[in-house]
């Protein structure tokens, strides 16, 4: 047994001299390798199931199987596919035979008699070339590998990001309760206190309760209301169902209204969608949310007051557009290439995460599949969702 | 008789300017405020806050702090500018240290936390009502010269001083500002509201000022403006 042992060679020849020759002047001549002799082609199938195989010296003519009829049994075999195998022949010495041994496979195809040292040549040349391979074949195993990681790693960063980017919402979302509680609960508050007082002072109108007790339950209803709407936003992901996109927008912007309103900002209704798409409502809707909020600080931010967002809605058969669109001056194109970055942010660094937009691109693209474009209008910026 | 029955009896006929943009509120707290016998003058944002102030001289200004075009804190060092004496009480959503140093800066007088309630507003406004009455009704100065605050009138010796529109209110500006420089700027704001002041016609008009009442009264501060001293 040789200690260096790499490569196998299998001799296939009908004829046992020949196979001897061969063997003896291969093993001869290079000290890493083995010869395995088959003496008909059912033997060399045998073999090569078994055995690792790094090149087959296959003999044309053989009695029962020829050379080509056993190339094509290994190549219908997925294991042996990439088993290079060398034709050796006396007879079939014609272009055509040589041809169709190469059309199976083969990597040579060589015409007896050989020189010996033709022969060393030869093998020695194969014997280079696979360790080329080799060495390919592990550098690309590597390479897989490390496109792997990396894949993994980028799925766990996004995976992150998203996290952090509901985290961040979530937050938003208190916030916004918290600014939509506050003027009721005020008004609530304020009733109860000149309820109180006129009590104290003997100043009761018994008169005036149905209207202040109306009041006082609209006003609850509005509290409750609030709640629902933000608890059904963070219910876990359901499965897309038939959305109707006209109240998904209405959704969005009452969700908003108490900062558009303190920012005295006006939203146009352009839309009136008839197509009924399915696709997860709730992540459209924290899209729109999202492109609103931009709208509205970019104006704060631009110290515009009185500004307007118009609200567009376009379809046809298959495809819908909603196109958001603010007069707030718009964004430089420098800014312009960067804003789907995540942590990307052109705001104080308290207001913004940077990954708004970031995940309002990851969330069309890859949730609804669709498309989101920025576009400088004349006066301001157009957000498109295209799905 | 309770604290808020007493409140109530100290609060009659005063004024009181109200600013707060939610108009849903304004209604509630307009309405609360209506319990007591007062002028309640109503604003939306600083802006018309200090408009109305202006307009109006109200005795008590209750405020929100955030609202858009001008906030309450905004509001409250613009009215301080030309006013020191005025009670005012802010509205805050927030807990927020950095209100104490605004309300050392814009003497602000109470704080009052969003949603309020019954004792807050009554110890808000019962402060107002003790600053009010805290306040001087006359300053007496040299020669038997009284000046009643309230009523904008100058005496000497019971006897009513009669001043033009200009004079009155500059006196009553240095009055604000008593033992303070005012500055050109500040005349200039007041007494010419579209500005175009000039050196000479203010000279005019302080001469013509100090011949009716007394010629120590005011002290010129050359290049800068005048001012009022009063012993308190």
């Amino acid at each position: 047994m040789k200690n260096n042992l790499k490569y196998r060679v299998l001799i296939v020849d009908d004829r046992d001299d020949n196979r001897y020759v061969v063997k003896v002047l291969l093993e001869e001549e290079f000290d890493n390798l083995e010869c395995i002799e088959a003496s008909c082609g059912n033997e060399a199938l045998e073999i090569s199931k078994k055995n690792k195989i790094d090149l087959i010296l296959l003999d044309v003519q053989m009695p029962k199987m020829s050379g080509f009829e056993v190339a094509r049994e290994l190549q219908k075999s997925e294991t042996e596919l990439y088993i290079p195998i060398v034709f050796l022949t006396a007879v079939f010495t014609t272009d055509e035979f040589e041809q169709e041994g190469l059309n199976l496979g083969a990597i040579d195809y060589l015409k007896k008699p050989i020189e010996n040292r033709e022969l060393i040549n030869k093998v020695r040349l194969y014997l280079k070339i696979f360790e080329q391979q080799l060495a390919l074949q592990e550098f690309n195993l590597e390479l897989q590998k490390k496109v792997e990681i990396g894949i993994e790693q980028n799925r766990l960063n996004e995976e992150m990001m998203l996290q952090q980017s509901r985290h961040a919402q979530m937050g938003e979302m208190l916030a916004m309760i918290a600014h939509q509680w506050r003027q009721p609960l005020m008004e609530i508050s304020t009733i109860i206190a000149k309820l109180q007082m006129q009590t104290e002072l003997n100043k009761l109108q018994v008169g005036e309760m149905p209207t202040i007790l109306e009041t006082m339950d609209s006003t609850v209803q509005f509290l409750s209301h609030t709640l629902d709407d933000f608890r059904d936003f963070f219910k876990p992901r359901t499965a897309s169902a038939e959305a109707d996109i006209n109240s998904i927008l209405d959704k969005a912007i009452e969700f908003m209204a108490s900062l558009l309103g303190f920012h005295k900002i006006i939203v146009k209704k352009e839309y009136n969608f008839k197509i009924k798409p399915h696709i997860y409502g709730n992540e459209l809707l924290q899209v729109i949310i999202n492109l609103i909020k931009n709208s509205i600080e970019a104006y704060v931010q631009n110290g515009i007051v009185d500004g307007v967002i118009t609200i567009k809605g376009k379809e046809d058969s298959e495809t819908f557009k909603i196109i958001v669109e603010d007069e707030a001056g718009g964004i430089s194109s420098e800014i312009k290439t960067r804003v789907f970055e995540p942590y990307f942010t052109t705001k104080d660094e308290l207001s913004g995460t940077g990954l708004g937009l970031y995940m309002s691109k990851t969330i069309v693209e890859k949730h609804l599949h669709g498309v989101l474009r920025l576009k400088n209008t004349k006066k301001g910026l157009e957000a498109i969702v295209r799905i | 008789m309770s604290k808020l029955e007493k409140l109530s009896e100290e609060l009659r006929g005063r004024s009181l300017l109200y600013v707060e943009d939610n108009e849903n509120v304004r209604e509630k707290v307009v309405s609360l405020l209506q319990l007591f016998e007062i002028n309640i003058i109503e604003a939306k944002d600083g802006k018309e806050g200090l408009v109305m102030f202006r307009r109006h001289r109200p005795d008590i200004i209750m405020s929100d702090i955030n609202m858009p075009k001008m906030s309450g804190l905004d509001m409250a060092a613009a009215i301080r500018r030309i006013d020191q004496d005025t009670p005012i009480i802010m509205i805050t959503a927030y807990k927020d240290e950095e209100l104490l140093f605004d309300a050392i800066e814009h003497q602000i007088n109470r704080y009052m936390m969003k949603p309020v309630n019954k004792n807050q507003i009554i110890d808000a406004l019962q402060k107002c009502v003790e600053i009010i009455k805290r306040r001087p009704k006359t300053i007496a100065f040299q020669d038997g010269l009284t000046y009643d605050i309230s009523k904008k009138q100058l005496f000497r010796d019971e006897e009513v001083i009669v001043l033009t529109n200009k004079e009155i209110k500059l006196l009553e500006l240095l009055v604000n500002h008593r033992n303070m420089v005012v500055t050109y700027d500040m005349i200039e704001q007041s007494l010419w509201k579209g500005g175009g002041m000039t050196i000479e016609a203010l000279r005019t008009l302080v001469r013509s000022f100090r011949r009716k009442s007394h010629p120590d009264l005011i002290q010129n501060l050359s290049g800068i403006g005048y001012r009022l001293e009063v012993s308190e």
